[in-house]
C-alpha cells in the first residue's frame, strides 16, 4: 500500500469506528440512572470551563504558609529541599547536594572520581552553574543539556533544571517543554536538582493546570461554549508533574524509593518574593 | 453476543487458587494494606463524595457524546502533530502496531505498563513479527521474566511473593538469593537502562485522553513510562475509546481520584501530559496514537452497560472484594479481574466465553461503594446475570430428557413468591419446615444439616460452601402470639438465644 491508501483505509476505518458508536448511542434506551449519579449543575466544571478550585470563594493562603507546606510535603515524599534568596546561594546550594552525593556514592564505591552533571537551558541554572563551575572544579564535570549525546545523557549522574511550577499541597514540581529543556535531565540521572522560583509555587495543582490551559486559549474566549471550537495547539507539549523521587511497591508492597527515575530530589527555592536587607 | 470459544472455569480456577499456599501467602497482605493506604488518605481529602459524582457527571457526558469527543480529540492531537490511528478490532490494533514498528525499524520496543496492550495480547503478536517486546513496569517486568499474565490491575504481580520473585531473579538474572525488594528493584533499573538507551519505539497506554487539547494523560510511580514516552524515537500510545474527558479542566477532578483509589496517594509520582510533539531532542520524532474499540462500543448500547466504560482502572474494587481477596487475579481467566473484571470481560469477550464471572460475587457492594466514579457493579452483575438466564431459557441445545435447570429455578422462585404473599402459606411451609427438620435429625444426628446436601445433589451445591441455618425451634410470632416476647427497649441490648427463653415476667 502507498502512503495515501494508508492515509485513506485510516480515514475510512474512523468514520466507520465513530459511525458505530453514534449510531449504538442512538439506539440506546434513555438513561434513567443518570439522576441518581448526580447530574452536574449549572456552573459546575462539566457545563463551563471553570477549574474545580478555580470558581470557589478565593480564599488566599499565606506566602509563608505556602512555602512551609511545599517544603514539608515534599520532607514526607523523601526529598529534600532548601530556600535561599539569591543566586550565589543556590549555586552553594547545589554544591552542597554534589558534595553529599558525591561522597555518599563514592563511599558506597559506585563513583570515582568527579561526577558528571548535565544541566538544563533555563536562565537561572544556567547564573547558578557559572557561579558553581569556578568554585569546585573536581568535584563534578558540567554540561549543557544540548551538547550532550544520548550515551552522555543516560551516563549523568546528575541532572540541574528549572522547574515552571510548584504545588503546595502535594509537593509537585510541574516541568514543561516550553520553558526549557528539562524532560530528560530531570528523569535519568540518579539525582535531580530541581530550581523553582517561590513566586511559582501555588497551593493546588487545580490553579498550575489552569495556567497552563490559559495559555492554549484565544485571548476573546468566553464561558459560553463547552470549549473553544478550534483552541492553538496547547504551547507546552510535554508536562510533566513529579511528586517526589521515583518509587514502587510491586514487590509484595513493600515500597522502594528510587526505580527508573531519579532517586533523589533535592529541590531549591529561590526566595524572589521576600523583600532583600541588602 | 454468546460464543462457543473456551468458556473461563471460574469456579475450578476458584478451587485451585483457594489450595494454593503461594498465593494465598501472597495475598494476604494486599486487603490491609491498600485498605490502611485508601484510610489515610480520604481522611486528608475535602468533598470525596462530590468529587466521584463529578467525576461520574464527566464520564456520562464524554460517553453519551463519544463520537463527537473522539473526533475533537483526534482533530486536536493531529493539529498537534501526532498520528491517530483507529483500530476497531484486536486485530487491526496488532496490524497497526506491528507495522508502525516495521516502518521505524524498532527490533525491541520498550513498554510501560497498559492493561489494553494485555487485553490485545501485543506482546505474542510482535514476537511473532520478530519484535521483541520489553516490559519495563516492575511488576510486569517480573511477570514476563516469570512467563506469566498480570493477576491485579495495578499491582500485577501482586500474586508472587517475595521468596518466588527472588528465586526468580537469581534464576534468570543471577542476582543474590537473599536479596530485599530494594536490591532487587536496583537490578531491575540496571539491566533495562540499556534498554530504553537503545530501543527505536517506546509502547505506552493511555490513562485519559483530553478531546478539547488532543493531549494523552499517563500516571505512573516509577519513571519507566516517562522514558518509554521520552528517550525512543517513535511513541506509541494505545487508547481505548472510553478513556476520553472531554475538557482539559476536567483533569484536576481525576488526577484526585485515581491516585488516591489506586495507591492511596494524593499524586502518583510522575503524570505525563503530552500534546502532540515536544521541542525536537527533548521527546520522540513521532506520536502515533491508536484508539482502540475491540468490542466496547457495544457497552454503550444501554445504560446499565454503558458505565462499564467510565471505569478508570484503578483496581480498588479488586482491594475491598471478599472474593478477588481469596482466589486472586488469575482465576477470573482474564486481563480484567476482580469486580470490575467479572463485568468487563464478559462484555468484551461474549458471555458465552466467561459466563461464570457474574456469578464470581456475593453482590456485598463493596465494589460500589469504593467505585471513584461509583459505578454499580452488582446492578452490571445482575444486568449479565439475567442476561444469561434469558439465554438459556431459549437455547436449544438441551438434551431431550434434561429437566432444564431455568425451569425448576423458575418453578422454586414462583413457589417462594407465593409462599411470602400469603400468611396461611407462609405459616403451613414453616411449619412443614419444621417438622421436616426434626425428622431429618432424628434420621441423619445433629450434623443433619451437611449431610443433606450430601444426600440430595441438587442442594449440595448451596451446602458445599455454606452451612444450612437450622430455623428456631419456635418462631416469633408463635412466641408473640403467647405473650412471651420481651418488651423492645429490654431486648435490645439481649442475645438472640436469651431472647429467646426469656418471657416478659422473668426478668425485670
Amino acid at each position: 500500500m502507498t502512503r495515501a491508501d494508508i492515509f485513506m483505509a485510516n480515514q475510512a476505518a474512523r468514520t466507520a469506528m465513530l459511525r458505530t458508536i453514534r449510531d449504538t448511542l442512538a439506539s440506546s434506551p434513555p438513561d434513567r440512572h443518570s439522576a441518581g449519579h448526580g447530574t452536574a449543575p449549572q456552573g459546575s466544571p462539566v457545563h463551563g470551563t471553570s477549574f474545580a478550585n478555580g470558581g470557589g470563594t478565593p480564599h488566599r493562603v499565606d506566602q509563608d504558609t505556602l512555602l512551609a507546606t511545599f517544603q514539608s510535603q515534599l520532607t514526607a515524599l523523601g526529598a529534600t529541599s532548601a530556600c535561599v534568596p539569591t543566586v550565589a546561594q543556590v549555586a552553594a546550594e547545589i554544591q552542597a547536594a554534589l558534595r553529599a552525593y558525591h561522597d555518599a556514592a563514592t563511599t558506597a564505591g559506585i563513583l570515582s572520581g568527579s561526577l558528571r552533571v548535565g544541566y538544563s537551558d533555563a536562565a537561572v541554572v544556567n547564573d547558578a552553574v557559572t557561579a558553581l563551575d569556578a568554585q569546585e572544579p573536581m568535584l563534578a564535570t558540567l554540561q549543557p543539556f544540548t551538547a550532550l549525546s544520548r550515551d552522555a545523557l543516560f551516563a549523568l549522574d546528575v541532572g540541574i533544571t528549572g522547574v515552571q511550577w510548584g504545588v503546595a499541597e502535594t509537593g509537585t514540581l510541574v516541568i514543561s517543554t516550553a520553558a526549557e529543556r528539562n524532560r530528560l535531565l530531570s528523569l535519568i540521572p540518579a539525582l535531580h536538582v530541581a530550581i523553582v522560583s517561590r513566586s511559582a509555587i501555588q497551593e493546588t495543582l487545580a490553579e498550575v493546570l489552569a495556567e497552563i490551559h490559559e495559555d492554549s486559549q484565544p485571548s476573546s474566549s468566553t464561558a459560553s461554549t463547552l470549549y473553544s471550537a478550534s483552541p492553538r495547539p496547547m504551547p507546552h507539549r510535554a508536562v510533566t508533574l513529579i511528586t517526589g523521587p521515583s518509587r514502587t511497591s510491586d514487590i509484595e508492597l513493600t515500597l522502594v524509593i528510587g526505580v527508573h527515575g531519579p532517586r533523589q530530589l533535592h529541590v531549591i527555592v529561590l526566595d524572589d518574593i521576600s523583600p532583600r536587607l541588602s | 453476543m454468546i460464543e462457543s470459544s473456551a468458556a473461563i472455569p471460574f469456579a475450578d480456577n476458584a478451587h485451585e487458587a483457594l489450595a494454593d499456599p503461594q498465593l494465598q501467602s501472597a495475598l494476604t497482605g494486599l486487603a490491609a494494606v491498600s485498605r490502611e493506604r485508601r484510610r489515610l488518605v480520604l481522611a486528608s481529602t475535602n468533598d470525596w463524595e462530590s468529587l466521584r459524582d463529578r467525576a461520574r457527571a464527566i464520564k456520562d457526558e464524554a460517553l453519551s457524546h463519544l463520537d463527537r469527543y473522539l473526533a475533537d480529540f483526534a482533530d486536536h492531537a493531529e493539529a498537534a502533530g501526532a498520528t491517530v490511528h483507529w483500530a476497531s478490532t484486536a486485530d487491526e490494533a496488532r496490524a497497526i502496531v506491528i507495522a508502525l514498528a516495521r516502518q521505524y525499524d524498532a527490533t525491541t520496543v520498550v513498554k510501560s505498563k497498559s492493561m489494553l496492550s494485555e487485553e490485545l495480547e501485543l506482546n505474542h503478536a510482535l514476537e511473532a513479527a520478530g519484535i521483541s517486546p520489553i516490559e519495563t513496569d516492575l511488576g510486569e517486568w517480573i511477570l514476563q521474566l516469570a512467563h506469566e499474565a498480570p493477576s491485579h490491575i495495578v499491582v500485577p504481580a501482586i500474586h508472587k511473593t517475595h521468596a518466588e520473585i527472588a528465586r526468580l531473579f537469581t534464576a534468570t538474572l543471577g542476582t543474590p538469593p537473599d536479596a530485599d525488594a530494594a536490591m532487587l528493584t536496583a537490578a531491575a533499573r540496571r539491566i533495562l537502562r540499556p534498554a530504553f538507551a537503545q530501543a527505536r519505539m517506546g509502547i505506552s497506554g493511555v490513562n485519559f485522553g483530553i478531546a478539547e487539547t488532543g493531549s494523552i494523560v499517563i500516571l505512573e510511580n516509577e519513571g519507566n513510562a516517562r522514558l518509554s514516552t521520552s528517550v525512543p524515537r517513535v511513541h506509541v500510545a494505545l487508547m481505548g475509546i472510553e478513556k476520553i474527558i472531554p475538557r482539559f479542566a476536567d483533569l484536576d477532578v481525576f488526577l484526585k481520584l485515581l491516585p488516591r483509589s489506586g495507591t492511596g496517594q494524593r499524586l502518583t509520582v510522575y503524570q505525563s501530559i503530552l500534546t502532540g510533539l515536544a521541542t525536537p531532542g527533548e521527546g520522540p520524532e513521532a506520536l502515533h496514537i491508536v484508539i482502540v474499540d475491540n468490542g466496547r462500543s457495544r457497552m454503550l448500547a444501554h445504560p446499565i452497560t454503558r458505565q462499564s466504560l467510565a471505569c478508570i482502572r484503578c483496581g480498588a474494587c479488586l482491594n475491598v472484594c471478599p472474593v478477588y481477596q481469596q482466589v486472586g487475579g488469575h482465576a477470573y481467566g482474564s486481563v480484567y479481574p476482580g469486580p470490575i473484571g467479572a463485568v468487563i470481560t464478559p462484555q468484551l469477550n461474549g458471555l458465552g466465553h466467561a459466563a461464570q464471572l457474574p456469578y464470581a460475587s456475593s453482590l456485598c457492594g463493596a465494589c460500589r461503594d469504593v467505585c471513584p466514579v461509583k459505578i454499580d457493579i452488582p446492578a452490571l452483575l445482575l444486568h449479565l446475570r439475567a442476561q444469561i438466564a434469558d439465554s438459556a431459557a431459549t437455547s436449544t441445545s438441551m438434551q431431550a430428557n434434561d429437566v432444564p435447570s431455568h425451569v425448576i429455578e423458575r418453578l422454586s422462585f414462583t413457589l417462594f413468591r407465593w409462599t411470602m404473599r400469603a400468611p396461611w402459606a407462609y405459616r403451613a411451609a414453616t411449619g412443614a419446615a419444621r417438622l421436616g427438620q426434626r425428622v431429618a435429625r432424628a434420621v441423619l444426628g445433629p450434623r443433619w444439616a451437611q449431610r443433606l446436601g450430601v444426600i440430595a445433589p441438587p442442594l449440595r451445591q448451596w451446602t458445599a460452601g455454606r452451612e444450612l441455618r437450622p430455623l428456631a425451634s419456635r418462631s416469633f410470632r408463635d412466641m408473640w402470639m403467647r405473650h412471651e416476647v420481651p418488651n423492645v427497649t429490654a431486648s435490645t441490648s439481649e442475645t438472640e438465644g436469651q431472647t429467646r427463653t426469656s418471657t416478659p415476667g422473668s426478668r425485670s
